[in-house]
């Protein structure tokens, strides 16, 4: 049988590890990230704060400049120094 | 059976690529598993699962894992691939001399050959103990790594293999040919995933190149998202072999893949959006002709070949090199039957009006695709109205539906192709493509009571009830394409994705003169 060329970049295969689960919330810095989709503050401040009074998070919001396209790199550095975990919270 | 401390017989086999080969080459100058398996055995299929685990360990250490599969090459690269294998691997057929030569009994049976040429170790049959000390011992992989790699609580820790293949008596053998036979090539690429869902060409060596011509297979056009494969030109001619289009249609393929690739176009957001859009492309230029594309009747209903493979192709782009595939990284909520692919050629021939790709800058007679986030067709029938006043009023009507019949302003560019019947009594009443949109855009306009269903979202909510908008804020936005057979009074809305400037604009690149 002749070989076949597959259509799939292998590289893009690449897994990366996934960061240590936090033992607790309590105390950790959050974020919650509004992608920018309609009704997205109400969402985010009612899911905050359960986070904040039930689980004890220090909860902040931020945001990305449209849901249509991926974060720009400065957000995801933003994220990466400013938060023990982050969490991309949708809507609609 | 050969037994340790015997030196290893000599065997060159079929590589599963269809090279010869010899099991002495691939051992060089270390140690090898030989490892018999044959494609209807569980055990087999065990072993070959389990091996792969620790395949790279065992190759750091020295010693080369390679599998002699008693099946056809076809076959064998299809276990391997169901088994996630991907080591050395040749094919034997009958009369199975190498595995006579090993004096196998069943399969899976493993041979640990030593630098010196002789059998050191022979496991029948999957022992994760015997193999994991073959692991430890010859190929110094630490322990801490062997039971990593191949648990020791993962079950069956042993379990005994199937007759081997040189064992079987004439008719026992027919039986086995039977289901070597019921391998499908077809079949097989559905099981690889390389699809939409329909068929696809297998994608073999010798049509990706015939699909290349004289374009170079390493040429990278960029990256592929949302997955983040590489489009090498080679990547490209895959996909447009697996969507059936013909060598001809490449030039069309890489220019349209450029469209898409353009940042503008925004494919990221196009595969992702719980949105049912797709990539539309409209084919402008002699190339239409070149490759007998459909611009007449039907031509958005399939049936035509360049129609049908080229769209195909640029959504197989995004859905396998780009990996959006629907469940993973494309959201839609429904999509539409435009996005297994969607591609027409504007019928220039019958349009009173300068042509897409000339609205949109490009050179007469230059040949140029154009990319767009489209929905699936809205059919707006007219066959009534005999005063071009009313048809526009219609379209206009059916037009204010696009993205939410409430959603008001769109701010985008919207598509409208317009059917020979209804273009050729705008051109009678001596109407420019302007003068069409400007019409459209007013025959939108509506009071802004009319526009409140249900909670508003932020335009019309700050608004009176009297205050009145139009679905575009300008004709240019409006964008008509001509198309369709000569009979019937059908003009198609082509509803846009999400507007203000946050989805999609629409792109166009010129197709290479070959």
């Amino acid at each position: 049988m002749e070989e076949y060329i597959s259509p799939f970049d292998d590289r893009s295969l690449e897994r990366r590890a996934l960061a240590p689960r936090l033992e607790s919330l309590s105390g950790k810095r959050v974020t919650l990230l509004s992608i920018r989709k309609p009704k997205t503050a109400e969402f985010l401040a009612e899911l905050g704060e359960i986070l904040a009074q039930q689980h004890g998070a220090l909860v902040s919001y931020d945001e990305k400049p449209t849901f249509t396209r991926p974060a720009p790199p400065q957000v995801i550095e933003r994220l990466r120094a400013g938060a023990d975990a982050v969490i991309e919270a949708l809507a609609d | 059976m050969i037994e340790p401390g015997q030196p290893a017989p000599p065997a060159t086999l079929e590589s599963l690529q269809g090279a010869r080969i010899s099991l002495e080459s691939l051992r060089g100058d270390g140690k090898a598993i030989v490892l018999f398996v044959e494609a209807e055995c569980p055990t087999s299929r065990l072993a070959l699962r389990r091996l792969q685990a620790v395949s790279a360990s065992l190759e750091r250490g020295g010693v080369k894992l390679v599998a002699i599969h008693q099946d056809p090459p076809d076959v064998a690269a299809h276990t391997m691939r169901s088994c996630e294998a991907d080591f050395a691997a040749l094919s034997e057929t009958e009369p199975y001399s190498t595995s006579a030569a090993f004096s196998v009994r069943t399969v899976p049976t493993a041979f640990l050959i030593g630098a010196d040429g002789r059998v050191e170790t022979v496991i029948e049959g999957w022992s994760r103990d015997a193999f994991a000390d073959i692991a430890a011992g010859a190929a110094a992989v630490a322990k801490d790594d062997v039971d990593r790699l191949l648990d020791p609580a993962a079950k069956p820790a042993f379990k005994p293999g199937c007759a081997s293949k040189n064992t079987l008596s004439a008719e026992l053998l027919a039986s086995t040919r039977a289901a070597e036979a019921s391998f499908d090539e077809f079949e097989d690429l559905f099981e690889r995933g390389w699809t939409d869902g329909l068929p696809v060409v297998p994608p073999t060596r010798s049509r990706v190149a015939r699909m290349l011509g004289d374009y170079r297979s390493d040429v990278s056009l960029g990256i592929v998202p949302p997955g983040t494969g590489e489009l090498t030109l080679e990547r490209l001619a895959v996909c447009a072999v697996l969507a059936g289009c013909h060598p001809s249609y490449f030039p069309v393929v890489k220019a349209a893949a450029e469209a898409v690739l353009d940042p503008a176009f925004n494919l990221h957001g196009v595969t992702n959006t719980t949105h049912s859009c797709g990539p539309v492309l409209i084919v402008n230029g002699p190339v239409r002709g070149r490759i007998a594309m459909n611009a007449g009747m039907n031509c958005l209903g399939g049936w035509n070949r360049a129609n049908a493979t080229i769209g195909r192709a640029i959504r197989l782009l995004s859905g396998l090199t780009g990996r959006g595939t629907p469940g993973l990284l494309d959201r839609s909520t429904m999509g539409q039957p435009g996005k297994i692919g969607f591609c027409f050629a504007e019928n220039e021939e019958v349009s009173p009006w300068e042509s897409l790709a000339s609205a949109r800058g490009f050179a007469q007679g230059s040949s140029v695709v154009t990319a767009y986030a489209g929905d699936g067709p809205l059919t707006i029938s007219d066959h009534y109205s005999r005063d071009p006043e009313q048809v526009v009023r219609t379209i206009a009507l059916g037009g204010s539906v696009a993205f939410s019949p409430h959603f008001y302003p769109l701010v985008t560019e919207t598509v409208f192709v317009v059917c020979p019947e209804h273009v050729s009594m705008f051109a009678e009443a001596g109407w420019s493509k302007r003068d069409v949109a400007e019409r459209i855009v007013e025959g939108s306009r509506r009071r802004v009571a009319d526009l409140r269903t249900g909670d508003q979202g932020p335009f019309t909510a700050s608004l009176d009830d009297d205050a009145e908008l139009t679905k575009w804020l300008s004709a240019d936005e409006i964008v008509l394409v001509v198309a369709g057979g000569r009979a019937g009074r059908f003009t198609m809305l082509l509803a846009p994705w999400v507007g203000f400037g946050l989805g999609s604009q629409m792109t166009s690149r010129v197709i290479d003169e070959v």
